[in-house]
């Protein structure tokens, strides 16, 4: 069996951004036999020059973080109830559900090459005493915000965490770790491009550039309008929502108006009516990084066949009074909300 | 880097299964090409797989049909592992409203699959 990270061969120290393309990873990885470092970089990989230490910036600014030399600049740094709170984190859970016990976060900020980095570190200590820590260097410009760092950290992060849990419990296979870059020789071969294990399979929904001229933004709006249907997607143009009966709570009458920000930027908090009357928004927000438009049709098709797993991440401190999104700028209903019977 | 003859070969599959997309010239079992379209960064990745009667006709497909069904199972049970919502749907007719069916196991004679994304309370 050829030695390898999803094989238990190498534990993954850090998942670093290429400075030059988005989303395109490399990882530092120490062989578990001979403790030596590698990247996945080109410089590293075709460094073959004998004598020292073979090494490239990724695999010295991860030395460097790993030792008492680090002089990455610390930005935050969270435990207990505020590592719990954490975006980050509470992302990684999600995606690695198996995954507890104390967790911490810290991120820094650095240079490499003169390029800013920001670092984010997970730790965990679970139960039984094992500590797992997993490294994400996002090149800034590409990830400026936390909601952009998501999908990295509960990818890249998680899955080191998952594997060395896995690991001091006597597993060696940890499964196969996200999409990363690969050097390859042959001509006209796209890096990357290899079939993903299942563990990150959906990531094949991450890749930026499709080859089809069009932005996320623009794929997204084109699907939302091809499974609205012409009629629905320019009344939701013109009204800016579109209204769902409940099927749960026809006894109430319950309608939720489903609203969309007119700059398709933000999420707009869904207003819930019930017997025609304005009672609550709900506020239900992106768990994962994704364009607007893919958000609010995640939602209206989930309040159509799914109600119940729609509002099962509406809990009560999710729930606001009417105008919480709008309190200055008012925002009055002129469209009354009419329920219409559906089946359950 | 370890496993790359593993990776050529899914490379190979993958142009296969692209190129008989573009031909149109499918096994007699596939009753046309049906469309995952997985949410995310890049706003809805399209991704195509054999629709056949049943999983019972596997063996009528040739190898990269076979593999981009695979691919196409795999991704959702990868969402169900992942709790991202999956809906069976198609783009509704004039004056028709919407009508997404949750999907919990692949059926692979379905058309329209949407891997939705990932929504928490904020």
């Amino acid at each position: 069996m050829p030695r390898s990270l999803a094989n238990g061969d190498y534990s993954l120290i850090m998942a670093i951004e290429s400075a030059s393309r988005a989303n395109s990873w490399y990882r530092v990885l120490s062989d578990r036999q001979s403790g030596n470092i590698s990247c996945d970089c080109p410089a590293w990989t075709f460094r073959q020059a004998g004598g020292g230490t073979r090494t490239c910036k990724h695999t010295q600014i991860a030395q460097l973080l790993l030792t008492a030399q680090n002089t990455a600049h610390p930005v935050m740094r969270a435990r207990g109830a505020a590592a719990q709170a954490n975006l980050l984190i509470q992302s990684t859970q999600q995606q690695w559900p198996g995954l507890g016990g104390r967790w911490s976060i810290e991120q820094r900020t650095a240079q490499i090459d003169g390029v800013p980095y920001q670092f984010v570190l997970l730790g965990l200590v679970t139960g039984n005493g094992t500590t797992a820590t997993g490294t994400v260097a996002f090149t800034r410009r590409f990830h400026p915000t936390q909601e952009s760092m998501i999908a990295g950290v509960a990818g890249w992060a998680g899955y080191a965490l998952a594997a060395e849990v896995a690991r001091t419990a006597g597993y060696a296979l940890a499964g196969q770790p996200p999409q990363h870059f690969i050097v390859t020789r042959r001509a006209g071969a796209r890096a990357g491009t290899q079939r993903p294990g299942l563990s990150d399979i959906l990531r094949v929904g991450d890749q930026i550039d499709l080859g089809d001229h069009y932005t996320p933004a623009q794929r997204a709006e084109n699907t939302l309008r091809l499974f609205l249907g012409t009629e629905l997607y320019a009344r939701l143009e013109r009204q800016h929502f579109l209204d769902v009966s409940s099927a749960l709570y026809a006894s109430e009458q319950r309608v939720y108006r489903v609203r969309r920000d007119p700059h398709k930027q933000c999420e707009r908090r869904v207003r819930v009516f019930e017997r025609g009357r304005y009672v609550n928004d709900f506020c239900i927000v992106r768990g994962q990084d994704v364009p607007e438009a893919d958000h609010w049709l995640t939602v209206f098709l989930q309040l159509i066949s799914n109600e119940a797993e729609a509002l099962s991440v509406v809990e009560e401190h999710n729930v606001f009074s009417p105008h919480s999104d709008d309190h200055y700028a008012r925002e009055e209903e002129t469209v009354p909300a009419i329920w219409q019977p559906r089946a359950a | 880097m370890p496993g790359k003859s593993h990776i050529v070969s899914q490379q190979e599959l993958q142009k296969k299964w692209q190129e008989r997309c573009n031909s149109g010239n499918f096994s007699a079992g596939v009753l046309g090409v049906g469309t995952i379209r997985v949410f995310g960064r890049s706003g809805d990745t399209p991704v195509t797989f054999p629709r056949i009667e049943s999983l019972a006709a596997l063996d009528q497909l040739a190898d990269d049909e076979r593999w981009a069904l695979d691919t196409a199972q795999e991704m959702i049970t990868a969402a169900q592992a992942r709790q991202r919502p999956v809906m069976a749907t198609q783009p509704p007719r004039a004056g028709a409203a919407p009508n997404p069916t949750p999907m919990r196991t692949f059926d692979p004679k379905t058309e329209n699959i949407l891997i939705l994304s990932l929504t928490r309370g904020g």
